[in-house]
């Protein structure tokens, strides 16, 4: 496998950016690949498909207006806890560099919300822009196809593409063009919200670089 | 704005955001070197010298920024627009 993670494997992993459903994808290009690029949704779980599509439908407005939040992780002391914060409106989970000691719920948002809302304007440009390759993994989803909603909204936006990566064993580790604009991807199995930590990274190198291929070929 | 004049003020946006008043910049700078700049951190960098500069970066251009050197020919070029 060392074969596939090489420095033109870390360019395409550079290339492709999530926008979900979880951190799965941004935990595998920090810890596998050194890669550290700027994303609103990398340290985030959109825990509903039908909110994020709005969210892209209406570009974010309103984002990180109200918020909910909770400590992380939840056994750990407020010193050494991080705050998440929840979006009401688009039922959006953020990952947040804000200690829950010494801030308020209120304090955090107000530390995040530029943060994020500048974050959002990148992902809007980058969408109108089209010069990254979009990846959406979920592991509740029975197909790719079944993101089609997802991939609507986007190019509602901009000339992108998007490839959706679901759980299928047999064809772990492929990509396979779908239609204009949409990228079938497969691996073994995906996380979920609570273990996003615990991936397979086997197949990933080999699926990544052949949605990458294709998004390069077509585009 | 001279290079050094743009150094400096780079310099006081980095101690901002990683509360550092020890950071040399250096054109070679990158995130590798300096503990805890994080996908987090590079936002915050990159508002800070938005509105340290009164300039606006482009997702496309950030995503080019290999160093602070990289980040400071960025500013220079947006400065003499």
């Amino acid at each position: 496998m060392s074969v596939f993670v090489s420095a033109d494997l870390a360019h395409i992993v550079s290339d492709i950016q999530t926008i979900g459903r979880n951190c799965e994808y941004g935990i595998i290009q920090r810890r596998e690949f050194k890669v550290e690029p700027i994303s609103l949704l990398r340290w985030a779980g959109s825990r509903q498909r039908d909110k994020l599509v709005e969210a892209f439908r209406c570009r974010f407005d309103g984002l990180a207006e109200v918020m909910t939040g909770r400590g992380d992780p939840p056994a750990a002391a407020p010193e050494a806890q991080h705050w998440w914060l929840v979006d009401s409106r688009y039922d959006i989970l953020f990952h947040t560099d804000v200690m829950v000691g010494g801030n308020t719920l209120e304090q955090a948002r107000q530390k995040v919300q530029a943060r994020l809302r500048r974050a959002a304007e990148m992902q809007i440009e980058a969408i109108e822009d089209a010069d990254k390759l979009f990846l959406y993994s979920d592991a509740t989803l029975g197909s790719a196809h079944d993101a089609r909603g997802l991939f609507e909204a986007l190019r509602s936006i901009g000339p992108c593409w998007l490839v959706v990566v679901v759980s299928e064993p047999a064809r772990a580790g492929r990509a396979e063009l779908l239609g204009d604009g949409l990228i079938g991807g497969y691996v073994d199995r995906l996380t979920t919200m609570s273990n996003a930590t615990d991936y397979d990274f086997g197949p990933w190198p080999s699926m990544l670089a052949e949605a990458h291929r294709i998004w390069r070929a077509h585009r | 704005m001279t290079e050094q004049e743009i150094y400096a003020a780079l310099s006081e946006v980095f101690g901002d955001v990683f509360l550092r008043d020890d950071l040399a910049l250096t054109p070679g700078l990158s995130a590798k070197d300096v503990p805890g700049w994080d996908s987090f951190k590079q936002i915050e960098i990159v508002m800070a010298t938005e509105q340290r500069f009164g300039i606006k970066l482009r997702t496309r251009e950030i995503d080019g920024l290999k160093s602070v050197g990289d980040l400071a020919d960025l500013v220079s070029l947006k400065l003499q627009r």
